[in-house]
């Protein structure tokens, strides 16, 4: 229907102001400045306008051209949240900045800079991080590495410099763990991914400071599909960290990401990812790890901001002693629905895995825990614990645990509880006795709920998560 | 009963269950209570319903140490009994066609909604063929001692069988059922389709205790939906046990609509080579301040597959709801598999709701132990699956017990 249209959007540039909504804190954003962007929609004509655009080889466009017909024939999910306002045909699939990718700080143009300088990235560079993907719109806009890393071979990069210059590593891992096939927005993401980071720690290297990029969504209407490859070789240690934060507009915007790890035999990954979407996204993400023999694998995934998310970081135990651990964290506030959980899939014998989930309901938000825990067939000593916590703290939010248990095995050992329960009105007097006003209680027994998730991230996380907690917080009673 | 003999409304809500199961198509594994129990291969549509027996008076019989009880060869009710004690007190206990006389009233409300919230093809089916049943009345205020039998042998190869039960208690009544499903005549043929609901009505403050055994033949398929309303105070212990069938399908639904209502659901099962056991539980709060529990225990031998799906919802008004949920797997060998889905679906912030899931083996040391004690390792193994499941017996009535142990032990030598 839209064939006749030029691919590019024929009304750009322009701006985007004036349509600010809600109070969200981090809600400020600049005129788009976007250069490159596609019209709205989907079809071939964009996919190769966006693979043509980046100046890929041949085999990628041929692999996002696949995608994109699987993405046709896959239908919605009929379950987790409600997704019915999601129009495909009205979003924006891609979006580019700015010609050259920026090497320093320095050549990061002057109103990106002043973005980020907000949510706090100079600052965290300036301390101790390795690296910095900045995302601004759907492409690296800067990008560091530090100089000890390079010269132990770690590469952090953005995937279409992966592609252009690491073509063998990306071949034999990319879309191994998350075919396109998978789901329909797997599918979505491998036809029109653009950014996000490819990380290649090589044997035997520790990587002793985090890797960490931020996202940021920055167009009206706008989509963002971030790709992300962690291949971890044999024992090897890396912690790579994701934030979002994005401002507000008074149109949908939808998420769709893709993040595959590989950790290879020895290897351990951490992937801390503390979600912040405004309360306009949809989120809806597919994250998967591979641990082979004696490799360990954590995600811990905080998930506060967006309308609707979908997320279930796995873990495939495919070696023998493989470890795999989620901490799973959500916070559901009015009008959001956070479908969250966990999968862990034991494949191999003597593996273990752990999954800790904690939702908070409040202002008739609903979350949900959604997991899955499988044990194959013919497994020997397989172990896992799955504990859901739910706390609801009004009569109008809800909360629903679906945890699914499938052991095709008898040599297994499996534990799972959950609980459901508000905050207690002796846990209530007991701090009010003690001169707390009934706001500072609930918040000090909130934040004591979700302390072990707290503990488990950097300090300027942490710092960061208890203050967006205390935020979410206001007005909860009274 | 003759079809032809019954009430005007029950012919019509036969014929408006028709009209529905003709709409509807048979659940796929596209929806998420069927998703791991594929019907589509089963040739459902070649099961014709088994024709009902012609009215007879059932045999009287001599109630001996229950209250009273009722038996079936197929659809045809061939003895029944009331102990003299009760039966002055109001109490009856009579086949289907029978109770449509006298109960006509009570059966119509309870038909009707019952048939309201039929959401699947197999009910719409069941209430437009059921066959035969029962009716339990026990009047308001009314306290039975001893327990009732309900025996059902069913049989009728390759057809469906679509018994119903009905229970009603009147405010403070009290009562304890045993039903016992079996079938004699399973020797060959493609078994039998046994299409059954279970109807449990408590008025306010009655209480109900409830066994069920499933032991049908290793053909048959077995399809059960339980249903139970308990009203303000009232009191509900189900106890639900399966053993028989190659494909067990069942729904125990237990909706407290009276404040200050309680149930507990338990359940076994064993399951055995080449048998797929798909069981769900609902607990589901509308009421202020009730209390359930849902306790299933299953083992599954080499070549089993069972399925357990536990929910328990909480209706946005129910404050004051405390619900657990507790599901035990024992896989006994190779290839079985064992699923575990207990979920919550919580719409209310005054709740203590929780559930819990293990999955595991036998205890090597614990059979260690009794191996060195002088135990055969088939002993030492029985006694460790008899105790297993001890904690959901020791309550229950001596027949159901025997029932059940003897049950297990069969099936334990038998895959030994």
């Amino acid at each position: 229907m839209k064939a006749q249209s030029p691919v590019v959007d024929p009304s750009r540039p322009q701006a985007a102001g004036g349509e600010l909504v809600g109070e969200y804190q981090h809600g400020y954003h600049f005129p788009d400045e976007s250069v490159f962007k596609t019209r709205r929609g989907l079809d071939e004509d964009i996919v190769n306008a966006i693979s043509h655009r980046k100046g890929e080889p041949e085999w990628m466009r041929q692999y996002r051209l696949r995608a994109l017909a699987a993405f046709r024939k896959k239908s919605m999910p009929n379950w987790g949240a409600d997704l019915s306002a999601l129009d495909f045909d009205n979003l924006y699939y891609y979006a580019r900045p700015q010609e050259q990718q920026s090497r320093t700080w320095e050549d990061v143009p002057a109103n990106i800079k002043e973005t980020f300088e907000r949510i706090g990235i100079p600052e965290a560079e300036r301390k101790f991080l390795a690296g910095v993907g900045a995302q601004y719109d759907s492409e690296m806009v800067y990008h560091s590495i530090k100089e000890e890393l390079t010269k132990q071979g770690v590469i952090f990069t953005d995937p279409e410099t992966a592609v252009r210059e690491h073509p063998d590593l990306v071949k034999q891992y990319f879309g191994t763990v998350i075919p396109y096939l998978d789901n329909k927005f797997a599918a979505l993401n491998s036809a029109v991914w653009s950014g996000g980071s490819f990380v290649y720690v090589p044997k035997g290297v520790k990587v002793e400071v985090p890797l960490q990029a931020y996202f940021r969504i920055n167009a009206k209407s706008f989509g963002q599909f971030e790709r992300t490859l962690i291949i971890a070789d044999e024992g090897s240690f890396v912690h790579y960290i994701e934030g979002c934060t994005a401002p507000v507009y008074a149109t949908e915007s939808l998420h769709s990401a893709v993040v595959e790890i590989i950790a290879l035999k020895g290897a351990r990954v951490r992937y801390t990812t503390i979600q912040n979407w405004s309360n306009d996204v949809y989120n809806l993400v597919t994250k998967r790890a591979v641990a082979h023999e004696d490799a360990i694998v954590e995600w811990v995934d905080g998930n506060i901001g967006a309308k609707r998310t979908m997320k279930y970081p796995s873990i495939y135990l495919v070696g023998e002693h493989a470890h795999g651990e989620v901490l799973s964290i959500a916070f559901a506030s009015k009008g959001q629905e956070q479908d969250t959980g966990a999968k862990a899939v034991h494949a191999a014998s003597h593996t273990s895995s752990v999954i800790t989930a904690k939702s908070i309901s409040r202002g008739g938000g609903i979350s949900t825990y959604r997991g899955l825990l499988k044990v194959n067939e013919g497994l020997h000593d397989v172990r896992s614990r799955v504990v859901c916590d739910a706390l609801i703290l009004d009569e109008h939010s809800r909360s629903n645990t679906f945890p699914y248990m499938e052991i095709d095995s008898d040599d297994v050992s499996i534990e799972h509880e959950a609980r459901v329960s508000r905050i207690s009105e002796e846990q209530l007097f007991y701090l009010m006795s003690r001169g707390m006003s009934e706001a500072e209680a609930s918040l000090m027994i909130v934040s004591g709920f979700l302390d072990p998730l707290v503990k488990q991230l950097p300090m300027e996380y942490a710092v960061e998560l208890n203050r967006l907690i205390e935020l979410e917080m206001e007005g909860t009673v009274g | 009963m003759s079809r032809t003999a019954e009430p005007l409304w029950m012919k019509s809500l036969r014929a408006e269950a028709q009209k529905r199961f003709a709409a509807m198509a048979w659940p796929t594994t596209s929806e998420e209570g069927w998703r791991r129990t594929d019907v589509s291969r089963l040739g459902l549509d070649s099961f014709a319903a088994v024709e009902p027996a012609k009215p007879a008076c059932p045999r009287e019989g001599d109630p001996g140490t229950t209250a009273g009880f009722i038996r079936f060869d197929a659809t045809r009710c061939t003895e029944a009994a009331i102990a003299p004690e009760w039966g002055a007190q109001g109490v009856r206990l009579v086949p289907m066609d029978l109770a449509l006389e006298e109960f006509e009233t009570q059966l119509h409300e309870m038909f009707k909604n019952a048939l309201d919230s039929a959401d699947n093809r197999f009910l719409a089916w069941h209430y437009a063929t059921w066959s035969h049943g029962a009716l339990l009345w026990v009047p308001a205020g009314v306290e039975v001692r001893e327990p009732f039998l309900i025996d059902m042998d069913e049989h009728g190869q390759g057809s469906m069988s679509a018994p119903h039960i009905a229970v009603i208690l009147g405010q403070g009544a009290h009562a304890s059922v045993v039903q016992r499903t079996t079938s004699s005549g399973d020797a060959a043929g493609d078994g039998l389709l046994s299409n059954a609901v279970v109807d449990l009505r408590l008025g306010d403050a009655a209480g109900l205790i409830y066994h069920e055994v499933q032991e049908l033949g290793s053909r048959s398929l077995s399809f059960r939906h339980t249903r139970a309303e308990v009203g303000r105070d009232a009191s509900l212990r189900h106890c639900a046990a399966e053993f028989g069938s190659r494909l067990v399908k069942t729904r125990t639904e237990c909706n407290l609509v009276g404040p200050g209502a309680e149930a507990f659901l338990d359940g076994i099962y064993y399951c055995t080579k080449g048998q797929h056991m798909d069981l769900r539980t609902v607990q589901n709060h509308r009421s202020p301040k009730a209390t359930s529990r849902a306790y299933y225990k299953g083992a599954v031998a080499g070549g089993g597959r069972t399925v357990f799906q536990g929910l328990i919802e909480v209706a946005e008004g129910a404050s004051g709801t405390d619900a657990y949920l507790t599901n035990r797997n024992l896989i006994l060998g190779e290839a079985a598999r064992s699923d575990s889905i207990p979920t919550l679906r919580i719409g209310n912030n005054d709740v203590k709701c929780s559930h819990g899931s293990t999955t595991g083996k036998l205890n090597a040391e614990e059979l260690f132990y009794l191996e060195s004690r002088g135990y055969s390792a088939a002993d030492a193994r029985e006694m460790l699956v008899v105790g297993y499941f001890e904690d959901l017996l020791t309550t229950a009535p001596e027949s159901y017990r025997e029932d059940a142990l003897t049950s297990i032990r069969d099936r334990l030598r038998g895959a030994a």
